[in-house]
């Protein structure tokens, strides 16, 4: 079943929650805390506005963001097993984390 | 001449069995009504303690809650004690009916149904769940004072069974959101647990403290018992966690299969169905409050972390 706007930002940002310690750990410079940290505030503030905002699911759009988004937040979970490349990693985060922020700017306030 | 007394006399004895049948439905409402409340409750509860916990994590991770976000909490938590407000004017309605057939009750039961109609006009949405409250509440604006001013509670029962069904189709589209609430406060209840183990404020002994307090013992052993480690303490707290998640998950969709059936069995009723019956209502209402007790019971053990983490940031701040 495709996953609806919401259950979509709120996967990744519980993700990044439960593994906020692991991935934060495997950080290996100031920069990349910094950015992890960022990431972690935007996917979390974008769940918390999300469920203010309506979203049209059947919008193609909102369907293809939905689906990056997974897509983005599957590749997190199995990097979660093997964090040896944190740049790959940060890089994904950072991506989901704009495909979230997108999402809600097409949601309506 | 007898058989239109028998007939006179069977008739008052069904509408009596309807008045039974009506005041047993209104009196499993109340019950029902109740439990709504406290999941809503529950909610609330969630909602105030991710928020705390979140702002403890924030001082911890470097990611703190800017008012802005907060205004944004604000605006979830009000939605969700508009609700419980809406659901205390369902109960109040329902008891309203279960005394209609009393004397002087219709003043009540008229400030119990303008309540009720007035809770729902003031729903706010949680757009999230992609319902607007206002678009469901404007079709029963007709009829919502109208049940209070009858003394048949059969009647009432119809007509207050359309402002039912506004309230349990509010709550079907908005159930995925409500178990997001409680799945984030796991989630934070997880993250705070675990640190405060990994700083040794939540000792070992935690896992053997409450054999003795089963008893109405005190523990006076250590905080961290020899032998042990920080692994299975947070396999513990892993364990609640799940259970309340569990329970959470259990207790949402229990309150839901509850109005559902509260709705059919309003519909039953009105459409004076052979096999009316109250038990598949009462066995929800029993079930969604058998999450409830397994929730508040877990509450109560998670206090612990809550003690620990506020003994932390008392320390911090000395």
């Amino acid at each position: 079943m495709q996953e609806m706007s919401l259950e979509a930002i709120q996967g990744l940002y519980f993700t990044l929650d439960l593994n906020f310690n692991k991935l934060f750990d495997a950080c290996q410079t100031s920069a990349q805390k910094d950015d992890f940290k960022t990431d972690y505030v935007n996917a979390r503030d974008a769940f918390w506005e999300a469920r203010n905002r309506a979203f049209a699911d059947n919008d193609p759009l909102v369907l293809s963001t939905v689906q990056k988004l997974v897509d983005c937040r599957a590749s997190i979970d199995a990097d979660l097993e093997n964090l040896q490349n944190i740049v790959n990693v940060l890089n994904t985060i950072s991506t989901g984390v704009s495909f979230a922020s997108r999402l809600l700017a097409l949601g309506a306030i | 001449m007898r058989t239109a007394l028998v007939t006179v006399c069977l008739c008052s004895l069904i509408a009596c069995v309807d008045q039974q049948d009506g005041k047993a439905l209104a009196e499993a409402g109340v019950n029902a009504s109740d439990s709504l409340t406290n999941y809503y409750d529950t909610l609330a509860q969630d909602l105030s303690e991710t928020r705390e916990l979140e702002a403890y994590l924030g001082a911890l991770r470097g990611t703190p809650v800017s008012t802005g976000e907060l205004t944004v909490l604000d605006k979830t938590e009000t939605a969700v004690r508009q609700r419980r407000r809406l659901s205390v004017a369902l109960n109040s309605a329902y008891r309203s009916l279960v005394n209609l057939s009393s004397s002087n009750v219709s003043a009540d039961a008229q400030a119990a149904g303008t309540s009720l109609s007035k809770s729902l006009q003031e729903l706010t949405a949680l757009p999230a769940s992609n319902v607007d409250p206002s678009a469901l509440v404007g079709q029963i604006l007709g009829d919502a004072a109208g049940w209070a001013q009858t003394h048949d509670i059969v009647k009432a029962s119809k007509l207050l069974a359309t402002q039912l069904l506004v309230v349990q189709k509010l709550y079907s589209a908005e159930a995925n959101l409500y178990r997001s609430i409680a799945q984030e406060r796991g989630n934070k209840i997880k993250s705070v647990g675990d640190d405060l183990v990994d700083k040794g404020f939540l000792g070992t002994a935690t896992l053997i403290q409450e054999v003795p307090a089963a008893l109405g013992l005190e523990w006076t052993g250590p905080n961290v018992l020899p032998g042990t480690d920080v692994a299975a303490v947070k396999s513990l707290l892993d364990t609640r966690i799940h259970r309340f998640a569990g329970s959470a998950e259990g207790a949402t969709d229990a309150e839901a299969q509850m109005l559902a059936q509260m709705v059919a069995s309003h519909k039953a009723l009105i459409e004076q169905d052979k096999n009316f019956s109250l038990a598949d209502f009462n066995n929800l209402i029993a079930k969604a409050n058998a999450y409830l007790q397994d929730i508040q019971e877990l509450r109560e053990s998670q206090k612990k972390v809550e003690l620990a983490r506020k003994a932390e940031l008392a320390s911090k701040e000395r």
